[in-house]
């Protein structure tokens, strides 16, 4: 009677296994991934001891090491590499890093005067100080005893310098020139329009606001002549002797005779300055705030733009539609817009919200604008609104499935008890029906979001620039500018990896970009899943 | 525990409760769920302030015109009636009448109790916000006088901001009631509303029915033949989407006109 | 739990008490009526006797309506049973009231009897022995109703006197007069009386204990 398959295992055990390795492999990638990108983009903001080598041609090289890879060429069994050091001074050595045969090393050591340099123009250097002169005209040899303090104070108040000329420049000088701008447009229109008094108004105007200029100018030079500027005195690898006015530096740091622990607060100071700051040589060093601000800003919005679009029409397809034929291929096509290519939304947004309802728009409301400026346009043209919009469009399927979902959830008898209670339909649907689906409705959101977050390819056509002027958000009035366009940290990804001209400089900054785009998608699906979570609670007995 | 107590209010018996004997008047009422018949020509008066119990065994239509007294049935596709509902005087299918405010003067009680995902005031005062009513000291007089009705105030008196999806099935279900009475309508339909709960919370709601039956119409629906036989004034036996019998409880039960009648009750049937 | 449709059962309770207190007053009464020859008394039992008749049918509604429609357990189930057979007894009861007051007239008639055998003492103690079933009813009290099983002896005794002094122990019936034939029928009530609460006796037992004890003697 026992036959061999006669055990009292369940049958099927093998197959528990075979799911936890799939789920192994697929938290593998995921780790991996995210190892990957996390080490490579760590490392741009660690500064680790940088060596002073000699090669056997004769050069030295002083240089952080970047790279280590086998030579091209050779022999399998017994490889040869090469070392990538980052040496700086890109305008004397034409380019900031430089590749070396590691056998070609002769020797290296690790002096403790080496100074690092982060400047605002032609990237890091590397060098060894001789003299540094103060502001107040004093010299200061390298090997003075007080020479680190006198250093970092003196750069410290360059900073500060620097920050002033950048508030006088770009700040207050770009406010004249921007209502300069406005001036001008209306002068011409009064003079096309023949209003002679307005066009007198205006050419007061628009010489009063020259004047401001000039004052402000004459300020900024001032700042740059008042006080003498420091400036430090250096070797090179080679010798050469190198003077760096102390406000082109922005950090700099001894990393041979940094503690751990020095190093680590060199390592957050960075950390902050990427995220906080502005970019700078062409984006492929400085911070990113305003890639960051533009994400996060568009995400926003897209969310709030695709959430009542998408709860409206899932309550019209669930609630209100006739049940039919129609209503298939209505929910048919809504799903299959699922499907389509991001680019294709591109080209739809860029095609119609950007040309037809954009150009309409300026035609109705900037047409002095356009006249008067060269036919600049205002929505015309790509920007924050035409983008929210593009990517609302594209992740709407996403919130109507999620809410149609939701609504169908809810137990048919609350619907009847709402009903039988003489509610009317619209009642039911907001008191009952809408506070019982939240929970699944956000989780629509959510979807929609970590989609949004990430795409670029539509977003290179509707609004997103490499380097923006401006942040969408600001203090002039009408504080929120939808029309501006803006940076987006997917595009910057994109940008550095493949458009940037110093491809090495830009390759550690590619990851370090693409985690701080992970974390960014993190912290706003947290923010929404956390919500959601409260909601839940909330509606204990809901179903999801 | 509650000591055993009379019935604490003095409940009229039925002929001196009784008000108008047409109050609810169905006429040679068919109805149809797409090509099924599911009720064929019912007639039958319900008086005012009488309870009248609708027994039958599954499928005999029993809900079905129990839910179309308050036009539920409205919600399913492709149905059609014939015959006609009158409610004091007017037709429930009137041109000029407003389903919901049909719906507002008949409540009603489903098998599952299905208390909203709010608190236990909210619950009760929904019908309240429904007709406009803002005012807060009227909603929370509103709520205790139904909560007290439906022999549940004590109970949750202090936590009226609790979810309603923390009470006990008995519990809920007399939230649905207290839910169902509290914007006063004249009529309650009860739909096998003690199906899903044990003996005691069964006992419970029907000692509630017995209470509210000198104040309010009530039609319930039952698959308990004991139940009806406790509860309700008069008892309507429907068979196959026909109405075989209608009379006084006391007839139906101790000696029914048709035969049929008695083999249902005497547990012969099938 | 006190369900509302328990008050029914008290009320019924309450008409079967109702019941014996009449039936008792209407025993008492005809004694009197026998005693005193006072036929206005005799009329008012008869007529006392339609009213006990409506409660029987009352109380037998009550039972059918309460056993149909609420579905009693337990000690309800023996109440209900117990009723209708008490109610039956109480009815008889007053039935055979009724008839001595007929006898009790139609002696009247022929002229006051000087001799009553011993039927005043049996009327009184058919009046206790009534008094103590219905005790036994009201109060809940077994032993009192098997005090009446015991005393039911004494009515019969006194019954079989009464024949024993009218006809002697010959069967001697030439000096009977038609009057005492009536005294012996309502002898014969008497013991059909006590009959009666003996029964009702045998029921509360049965009520209280679930104990059968008809036939045992």
């Amino acid at each position: 009677m026992a036959s061999s398959s006669d055990s009292s295992t369940p049958r099927g055990e093998a197959f528990v296994w075979f799911t936890g390795l799939g789920l192994i492999i697929g938290l593998g990638m995921v780790i991996g991934l995210l190892s990957l990108v996390i080490v490579n983009g760590i490392t741009v903001f660690w500064a680790p001891q940088v060596p002073v080598a000699q090669v056997d041609d004769g050069r030295t090289l002083i240089g952080q090491l970047a790279q280590r890879r086998v030579r091209a060429g050779s022999p399998a069994d017994n490889p040869r590499y090469e070392l990538q050091y980052q040496v700086g001074l890109r305008e004397l050595n034409g380019n900031s890093y430089l590749w070396v045969d590691e056998a070609k090393i002769k020797s290296e050591s690790f002096p403790a005067d080496v100074l690092g340099l982060e400047r605002v123009e032609n990237g890091p250097a590397f060098v060894r100080p001789q003299t540094l002169r103060k502001s107040d005209g004093k010299v200061i040899a390298a090997t003075d005893a007080g020479f680190e303090d006198a250093f970092q104070t003196e750069v410290a108040a360059a900073a500060v310098v620097r920050e002033k000329l950048i508030e006088i420049t770009r700040h207050r000088i770009g406010d004249v020139n921007g209502e300069m701008d406005q001036a001008r447009v209306a002068l011409r229109r009064a003079e096309d329009l023949k209003l002679a008094d307005e066009v007198e108004a205006r050419r007061r105007q628009i010489a009063g606001l020259e004047e401001r200029f000039a004052t402000l100018q004459a300020e900024a030079k001032k700042v740059v002549e008042g006080g003498a500027v420091a400036s430090l005195v250096s070797k090179d690898a080679s010798n050469r002797e190198v003077v760096v006015p102390l406000t082109q530096v922005i950090r700099a740091w001894f990393p041979n005779r940094l503690d751990t622990w020095g190093r680590v607060k060199l390592f957050f100071s960075r950390l902050g300055e990427f995220v906080f700051d502005e970019p700078r040589e062409a984006n492929t060093e400085g911070g990113l705030m305003p890639a960051i601000f533009g994400t996060l800003v568009m995400t926003v919005f897209m969310s709030l733009l695709v959430t009542p679009f998408g709860v409206i029409t899932a309550i019209y397809l669930r609630e209100y539609a006739q049940q039919g034929a129609v209503l298939r291929i209505v929910r048919i096509s809504v799903n299959n817009l699922a499907g389509v290519p991001s680019i294709v939304f591109g080209v739809f947004g860029l095609g119609f919200f950007v040309y037809v309802l954009g150009g309409s728009i300026d035609q109705l409301f900037f047409a002095d604008q356009l006249k008067y400026n060269n036919n600049t346009p205002v929505f015309g043209t790509g920007g924050l609104l035409w983008c929210s919009l593009t990517l609302a469009l594209m992740t709407l399927p996403v919130v109507i499935v999620a809410t149609e979902e939701a609504l169908a959830a809810v137990p048919r008898g609350m619907r009847e008890a709402s009903l039988a209670t003489g509610a009317s339909k619209w009642q039911t649907i907001r008191d009952i029906l809408l506070p019982a689906s939240a929970p699944g409705i956000l989780t629509g959101v959510i979807l929609a979001m970590a989609r949004g977050a990430g795409e670029v390819a539509p977003l290179m056509l509707v609004g997103v620039v490499k380097l923006a002027p401006t942040l969408p958000f600001d203090g002039t009035a009408p504080f929120l500018h939808m029309d501006r366009k803006f940076m987006h940290l997917g595009f910057h990804v994109y940008d550095l990896g493949f458009q940037s001209p110093d491809s090495d400089a830009a390759r550690p900054m590619v990851f370090a970009t693409t985690l701080l785009l992970i974390v960014l998608v993190v912290c706003l699906n947290l923010g929404a899943i956390t919500i959601r979570n409260r909601l839940r609670a909330r509606f204990k007995g809901a179903s999801f | 525990m509650n000591p055993p107590s009379t019935s604490r209010i003095k409940v009229r018996p039925a002929t001196e409760r009784e008000g108008r004997k047409d109050y609810i008047s169905i006429r040679d009422y068919g109805f149809w769920y797409g090509q099924k018949k599911a009720l064929d020509a019912i007639s039958l008066d319900i008086p005012e302030r009488q309870v009248v119990a609708f027994i039958g065994p599954s499928g005999c239509g029993k809900s079905t015109l129990l839910r179309n007294l308050n036009r539920m049935n409205d919600l399913v596709d492709d149905v059609r009636h014939e015959g006609d509902i009158t409610i004091g005087g007017r037709s429930i299918y009137d041109a000029g009448l407003e389903v919901i405010s049909l719906r507002r003067r008949v409540g009603m009680v489903f098998q599952k109790s299905n208390p909203f995902p709010k608190s236990i005031f909210e619950n009760v005062v929904y019908a309240l916000r429904v007709v406009g009513v803002r005012d807060r000291a009227v909603l929370e007089e509103a709520c205790e006088t139904s909560l007290r009705k439906a022999a549940l105030w004590d109970e949750v008196k202090d936590r009226l901001d609790d979810s309603a999806l923390g009470l006990s099935g008995g519990q809920m279900q007399r939230l649905c009631i207290a839910r169902a009475i509290a914007n006063r309508p004249e009529i309650l339909l009860m739909d096998e509303p003690c199906s899903a709960l044990d003996p005691i919370a069964t006992g419970k709601i029907e000692e509630l029915i017995h209470e509210l039956k000198d104040q309010f119409t009530i039609v319930i629906v039952t698959h308990s033949m004991q139940q009806a036989a406790r509860v309700s004034d008069r008892t309507a036996f429907f068979y196959l989407g026909k109405q075989i019998e209608y009379d006084t409880t006391e007839k139906i039960f101790m000696n029914p006109s048709q035969a049929q009648t008695e083999a249902y009750i005497s547990g012969r049937f099938g | 739990m006190q369900r509302f449709f328990h008050d029914e059962l008290r009320q019924l309770r309450d008409d079967l008490i109702l019941m014996g207190e009449r039936s008792l007053d209407m025993s008492r009464l005809v004694l009197r009526a026998v005693e005193t020859g006072d036929d206005s008394l005799a009329l008012q039992v008869r007529g006392m006797d339609d009213r006990v008749d409506e409660l029987e049918k009352r109380v037998d509604r009550e039972i059918m309506r309460y056993l149909t429609l609420f579905g009693p357990m337990g000690s309800d189930v023996r109440l209900l049973l117990a009723a209708r057979d008490i109610g039956h007894d109480l009815e008889r009861i007053a039935d055979e009231a009724s008839v001595i007051a007929k006898r009790a007239m139609v002696i009247s008639e022929r002229g006051p009897l000087k001799n009553l055998l011993h039927v005043p003492a049996e009327g009184i103690i058919a009046c206790e022995v009534l008094r103590l079933a219905l005790d036994s009813f009201i109060e809940g009290d077994i032993a009192k109703a098997r005090l009446v099983l015991e005393r039911d002896a004494e009515i019969d005794a006194l019954n079989r006197r009464n024949y024993e002094e009218l006809f002697g122990k010959a069967g001697d019936t030439t000096k009977v007069s038609a009057s005492h034939v009536e005294l012996i029928f309502i002898s014969k009530a008497l013991e059909r009386i006590g009959d009666h609460s003996k029964n009702i006796a045998e029921q509360v037992i049965f009520l209280l204990s679930g104990e059968d004890v008809r036939h045992t003697r």
